[in-house]
């Protein structure tokens, strides 16, 4: 009995490793050959684009910088890889895959007030969105271990690391005309009226989350690219944070520019923002191009 | 004379004893889960005439299972006292059938009867079959659990975080949703801890038995967390006189039981709720339905039957899943009146959710008309029970949630 239970289980555990590696190849086949939407333009960032400049951040850096107004400005190509819901554990980890195999000239980070702040949850959890990267990139085995340290022994499994996407694979086939660079423009306008917003003044910061933005840093630095710091507008009136408090401190010891566009009269204008947080297509069109100037003003005075 | 009335006495102390046992064994459970919510109630009263609060408030953290192994020590104090079964002598098998990990944290409630003989027995032997029985019932506790419950948990929580802002029919839809989300969180829990049992050779209770393939509301109260239904049902409802009484005292005892079962879930007041309509669900069944639990009917009729328990059920899941009891009434009242637009996220949240709920309701229908048994699980052909646990573990990996979800009833 317990020999044919044995074999059995052999018999099973090898089918499954086999299922695994074929339905593990469909997968990745198919996530892929997307043409649209947030994992086809994090597969372009972190394997094809090959911009002398890119842009890094959160949903306010996906909608705010338009690569084409930028593109002009500093007569190189510009690279968005902004993306909604991640921060900064996220950004110093694409940039880690990125330098792998191109070394961009400008990185630009757009900062949130709140980038710093303390956060209950795990900060690592969203890396998992990297898992289809892991067979291709060594970097990207030494990050998902700061997921967890049995990370690299669930992604033995092909499909396990394609996890969550078919259906949104299977969504993203046509290509999306409006997506310029990775940059999305968006239409809309904020209902909201322009307030007072708390966005953490007296919240603890978060050391591991500090440490990331200094590796971002180290990074840039010794691999001779020119670091920006940017935190893009909000139709608010906007307190100063801890974290921004913290950034300006790092910026200055480490001699890296800092554009802070915070609480700038020319933006208290409701048709240039979709919300509170994120500029519309008018919005970032106004942003870009006063950004691009500031950019080449700052990059020739600290050559 | 003087030997019953020593027997009189000697019961009496017995009962006291008992008494106090009971108390300290139910006072830890009091204070961490229900001291904020008593609390809360008597300042309110307190209020009334002007008095602010008396007593502070405390933030406590509430040790994980405990109403599941304050119940599992209260039921073995009472069957000492009924002289059900010896009171055990031996600490360390008291500790294993308390703390008897795989149950530990969120049930099966287990049975002194059922477990010390298990526990105690000498004559354990390795049965790899019993392995093989137990990691089935792990597979399908998983699939349940990850990739179906967790899974609809995201349109749920999305439904119920903004009950003011969604139409009439997104809520039906939700509540319909989450009652599955419930079953598929906590009889995937139960079907984990069953087949880990299984794999240690314990038979634990199995916890569910298809309830949503019941036909009456009284009969889904013996399918869902039975465990729990039938502790209230020995330690409880029996003693309060069970159903060997007027019809009113039956009645009471009825909704008693359930509103106390209400107030286990939960220490608020959307809990209770939830308790008293089951309970009073169940009184009007009897009253005007036939509620005889052998008796199923089949067809139509069946199928009405086990729809509109299954919308019952749902309308008081409502106030199982809301935070207050004015999102739930509005909740309600949007669901008895469904209309407005259906809020449909991305179809890859749709999906996913759907599927997985439209397997295991179709899993629930096949299982019962194969007399319990896992119509694929449990097949004989052996290409077609590898061909599901290939199934179910590909599903498992690609579309579960693997993130770390929540388990609903670790709260309680």
């Amino acid at each position: 009995m317990l020999k044919k239970i044995t074999y059995k289980f052999i018999v099973l555990l090898l089918l499954l490793v086999i299922s695994d590696y074929i339905i593990g190849k469909v997968l990745k086949e198919l996530y892929f050959s997307q043409k649209s939407d947030e994992y086809y333009t994090a597969t372009v960032a972190l394997e094809k684009q090959t911009a002398d400049v890119l842009i890094l951040g959160s949903s306010r850096a996906h909608y705010h910088y338009d690569p084409a107004i930028i593109t002009d400005s500093v007569n190189g190509t510009v690279y968005n890889a902004g993306r909604s819901g991640y921060f900064l554990v996220y950004h110093s980890a694409i940039l880690d895959i990125i330098l792998e195999r191109h070394i961009p000239r400008v990185v630009i980070l757009d900062v949130t007030p709140y980038d710093l702040n303390y956060k209950k949850s795990d900060i690592y959890d969203r890396l998992s969105v990297l898992l289809p990267y892991y067979s291709d990139h060594p970097s990207c085995k030494r990050i998902m271990r700061k997921c967890s340290f049995l990370e690299p022994i669930k992604c033995l499994s092909n499909v396990y690391r394609f996890n969550g996407i078919v259906f949104k694979a299977l969504g993203n086939q046509k290509i999306d005309e409006n997506c310029n660079n990775g940059f999305e423009p968006v239409k809309g306008i904020v209902s909201q009226p322009f307030d007072d917003l708390d966005l953490g003044i007296s919240s603890e910061l978060d050391d591991k989350l500090e440490s990331e933005l200094m590796h971002i840093i180290t990074q840039c630095k010794s691999n001779n690219i020119r670091l920006v710091l940017v935190t893009s507008p909000f139709y608010a009136n906007v307190q100063k944070t801890n974290t921004l408090k913290r950034i300006d401190k790092i910026a200055a010891e480490n001699r890296i520019p800092y554009l802070n566009y915070l609480n700038k009269e020319e933006y208290k204008d409701s048709t240039l923002f979709f919300d509170i947080d994120h500029l519309n297509a008018e919005g970032a069109k106004l942003f870009t191009s006063n950004f691009s100037h500031d950019l080449i003003q700052v990059l020739a005075q600290h050559k | 004379m003087s030997l019953v009335n020593c027997q009189n006495r000697c019961a009496k102390y017995d009962k006291i004893l008992l008494g106090m046992l009971l108390l300290c064994n139910f006072l830890p459970l009091t204070i961490f889960k229900y001291y904020n919510f008593i609390n809360d109630t008597f300042s309110s009263l307190v209020g009334i005439i002007g008095i602010s609060q008396i007593f502070p408030k405390y933030d406590f953290l509430l040790p994980i299972g405990i109403s599941f192994y304050s119940f599992q020590a209260a039921g073995y104090l009472i069957d000492v006292y009924r002289k059900e079964i010896i009171a055990e002598r031996n600490i360390l098998n008291y500790s294993l059938f308390i703390g008897l990990f795989v149950q530990i944290a969120a049930g099966p409630i287990g049975r002194s009867k059922d477990l010390f003989p298990q526990i105690k027995s000498s004559s354990y032997k390795f049965r790899p079959y019993d392995i093989v029985l137990g990691l089935r019932f792990v597979l399908w506790g998983y699939f349940m659990k990850v990739a179906v419950g967790d899974v609809i948990d995201v349109y749920t929580s999305a439904v119920f975080g903004n009950i003011p802002f969604h139409s009439g029919i997104t809520i039906l839809v939700a509540s319909i949703m989450f009652c599955i989300q419930l079953y598929c969180d906590f009889a995937g829990y139960s079907y984990i801890a069953y087949g880990c049992g299984k794999c240690l050779g314990i038979n634990l209770i199995n916890n569910f038995n298809r309830p949503f393939m019941s036909q009456s509301v009284t009969e889904f109260w013996h399918r869902w967390h039975i465990s729990l239904s039938t502790w209230f049902r020995d330690y409880l409802y029996i003693p309060l006189g069970g159903s060997r009484c007027s019809s009113l005292r039956k009645n009471a005892n009825l909704l008693i039981t359930f509103l106390v079962s209400g107030l286990w879930h939960g220490a608020s007041y959307t809990f209770i709720v939830w308790g008293g309509l089951n309970g009073l669900f169940q009184i009007i069944e009897k009253k005007i339905g036939d509620t005889n639990l052998k008796k199923r009917h089949s067809g139509l009729t069946g199928m009405v039957r086990c729809l509109i328990t299954f919308i019952l059920i749902a309308i008081a899941f409502v106030f199982f899943k809301c935070q207050n009891i004015y999102d739930a009434l509005l909740a309600v009242s949007k669901f008895l009146l469904p209309a407005g637009k259906l809020f449909i996220p991305m179809f890859s949240i749709i999906i996913p959710c759907v599927l997985g709920a439209i397997i295991v309701i179709l899993s629930d229908i096949l299982q019962e008309k194969n007399n319990g048994n896992f119509m694929f699980l449990s097949n004989k052909n052996v290409f077609v029970r590898f061909a599901t646990y290939i199934f179910l573990v590909m599903y498992i990996l690609s579309l579960g949630v693997l993130g770390g979800g929540n388990f609903l009833y670790f709260q309680f």
